[in-house]
């Protein structure tokens, strides 16, 4: 066994640490969420100049190639930082969906665009019957001629304001089972009949209804074949889960050292609150937590890069575990913080509102412990 | 044991004249903006006249007797009353009784003419000022101080975490009036006017709602304002938090959340989605 980075996932890992903490200082997280878009068009930018949208896009559409923990140790970063931003949507889960399902002619099209941070794009699949599996897929899409026509509404979707384009899940005919029918389309976000309306809330990255209404989509935009969509989408989505999941645990391993730090200085009745045992008690479940969401999701990753069998419930349960344990360190963090924890301008806030959005984002834990039973068949 | 509330005929047929009267009265299409930031000017205005008309009726001391301003009404009658308030979810009005009996203990004849009978009739908005950014829990810690000089004294901190969405008329503040003193028996409370020269209040945002900065810069108050003794602050104080978490649960409230989420859950099963836009 060997828990050690390679030489260049260390040096991504130092890189992303020295850019992030000059890109985002202290209040600038809270800044960029109170912008009216949320998205910080420069800062994108500059993330795109040094590749991060390029490294698990495969070389010959213009992208690294590498495995997926390269990227998982940006996002551990990220995650650390609160950023927020479409990275792991556009160059992760669309990314990978296209590479999978597309036509040679879609993926030179799209992936070189996603690799260079040039065309944003993200995936539109949950519904207002919320859920991440294919019976919730239940938006029609109508073919009409040389065209396809969509109604419908998709709900909680990052970044969908600000993208170029979305790819849209939807069903175009009832099979079998639910995850027959399903298909892709990648539409344009300005194409007449989609409109978006930003959701409000505890919510960290910014999510979108997005609204369809008789939107014309061409044929040659359907990505693969008709109806057989939905294994490249649960294959994408199982690679941004896995990537989402070390996010996570970046975001509790923060939560957990503001409250370490918190405990040492903060004086109450004479001494450092650290000194009292119920104060010490959330230190160690914040801890708890983020090191047991980093390494299910650490091993998650090393099962996807080196083929292991059993890989989808590696990713299944790293989502599982991150998703109560983030959620569970900012809880114990804001134990220890108290009142200054809920204040907005203190920081902690930006990871418990990202830590609500993830906890359902890409499914909840009940959602995949459900599926890690079905895997194994339970 | 016997878990049921039970309301004679008299009684129910008390709270139904009580919530004809308030529904006929409460202003119509007020808003709360939901992040509790302050409530702007027509507002405050509109719910400041509402809280008067309470105040004539005798509700906003419902148990007192009427020649003290209040409706000298059972204690039955008294929680009928206050919970039917209660039941409107208007903002935070005033926090009376987090102060009046202090000043009904400890304050001069001069100090309960001045403060308690416009509070009865509900003209005063009266804000708690105790809690700072570095004492929380450890009251006592405070650092806000009141210096003697001459008959006023000079009042200088930063309080945070303050309730309030109104314009507040008072500032029942804690303060350290001699910092030689040992903890707890160096603090004093005083009424302060609210639009003194030096106060500051600014908006707290919080992960839900908000709360207030309050900024005390060479504020000079007549020791007239100080209520009670100068060292007595901690046992008023303690008397004021003793108030606040004695006071009778939102009962009315939480039977409305769990009896919400179980419609909701019941229309999800019936295919109905509510709330879908």
């Amino acid at each position: 066994m060997d828990l050690a980075l390679t030489e260049t996932q260390v040096m991504l890992q130092n890189s992303a640490k020295e850019f992030l903490s000059a890109e985002l200082p202290k209040h600038r997280v809270r800044e960029i969420d109170d912008s009216e878009t949320g998205f910080d068009r420069e800062l994108w930018r500059k993330m795109c100049d040094l590749g991060w949208a390029s490294i698990v896009i495969p070389e010959q559409y213009g992208g690294l190639g590498s495995g997926f923990t390269d990227m998982a140790v940006i996002f551990e970063q990220l995650g650390y930082n609160a950023y927020g931003g479409p990275l792991l949507d556009s160059a992760v889960l669309s990314a990978q969906l296209i590479a999978e399902a597309g036509s040679e002619a879609q993926k030179k099209a799209f992936l070189p665009a996603i690799a260079e941070g040039q065309q944003i794009f993200t995936v539109a699949l949950t519904e207002p019957e919320y859920g991440w599996g294919a019976d919730r897929v239940k938006m029609k899409a109508t073919r009409q001629g040389d065209h396809w026509v969509l109604n419908g509404t998709k709900l909680f979707i990052p970044w969908a304001h600000i993208a170029d384009r979305i790819i849209v899940i939807a069903r175009t005919s009832e099979g079998r089972t639910p995850e027959d029918g399903i298909t892709a389309f990648v539409v344009d976000r300005t194409s007449p009949g989609v409109s978006t309306r930003l959701h409000y809330g505890w919510i960290g990255d910014k999510l979108n209804e997005v609204n369809f209404s008789n939107v014309r989509v061409p044929a040659e935009n359907v990505l693969g074949a008709v109806g057989h969509a939905w294994a490249p989408v649960e294959h994408a989505r199982d690679r941004a889960t896995a990537v989402l999941s070390v996010y996570m645990a970046g975001g509790a391993q923060k939560a957990y050292e503001m409250c370490r730090d918190y405990s040492t200085t903060r004086i109450a009745f004479g001494v450092p609150i650290g000194t009292f045992q119920r104060v010490q008690d959330f230190v160690i479940v914040a801890l708890t937590e983020a090191d047991a969401s980093k390494w299910t999701a650490y091993e998650a990753l090393w099962r996807l890069d080196s083929g292991q069998k059993d890989t989808a419930v590696g990713i299944s349960m790293a989502k599982a575990v991150a998703s109560d344990g983030f959620s569970k360190a900012c809880d114990a963090s804001h134990h220890v913080h108290a009142g200054i924890g809920v204040d907005l301008d203190f920081g902690l806030t930006n990871y418990t509102v990202r830590a609500r959005t993830f906890q359902q984002y890409l499914g909840d834990s009940i959602f995949h412990k459900a599926r890690m039973a079905k895997l194994m068949n339970l | 044991m016997d878990f049921e509330e039970h309301y004679t005929p008299e009684q129910e047929a008390f709270r139904a004249a009580v919530r004809g009267w308030m529904e006929a009265r409460l202003p119509g299409n007020i808003y709360v903006p939901p992040d509790e930031k302050p409530l702007d000017q027509e507002t405050q205005a509109r719910l400041r006249e509402f809280r008067r008309s309470l105040g004539a009726q005798g509700w906003l001391a419902p148990a007192w007797p009427t020649e003290a301003g209040g409706a000298g009404l059972s204690p039955a009658l008294t929680v009928i009353i206050q919970e039917e308030i209660r039941r409107l979810h208007l903002p935070s009005l005033g926090d009376n009784p987090r102060w009046i009996p202090s000043i009904m203990t400890w304050g001069t004849d001069e100090q309960k003419r001045r403060y308690i009978p416009p509070a009865v009739r509900g003209e005063l908005i009266t804000w708690l000022c105790f809690t700072e950014a570095d004492s929380g829990t450890d009251m006592a810690a405070i650092q806000t101080q009141a210096v003697r000089e001459g008959d006023d004294y000079l009042i200088n901190g930063a309080k945070a975490f303050i309730t309030g969405q109104f314009d507040p008329d008072y500032l029942w503040t804690l303060a350290v009036t001699d910092p030689r003193r040992p903890q707890r028996l160096n603090l004093g409370v005083f009424m302060i006017d609210a639009r003194s020269p030096g106060i500051t209040i600014r908006t707290q945002r919080l992960l839900r709602g908000s709360e207030r900065f309050v900024f005390f810069d060479n504020v000079r108050v007549s020791s007239d304002c100080l209520v009670g003794t100068p060292y007595l602050g901690w046992e008023i104080a303690m008397g004021s938090v003793a108030g606040e978490h004695g006071e009778p649960p939102p009962r009315v409230d939480e039977r409305g959340t769990v009896a919400s989420i179980i419609q909701y859950l019941k229309e999800e099963r019936e295919g109905k989605n509510p709330n879908r836009s």
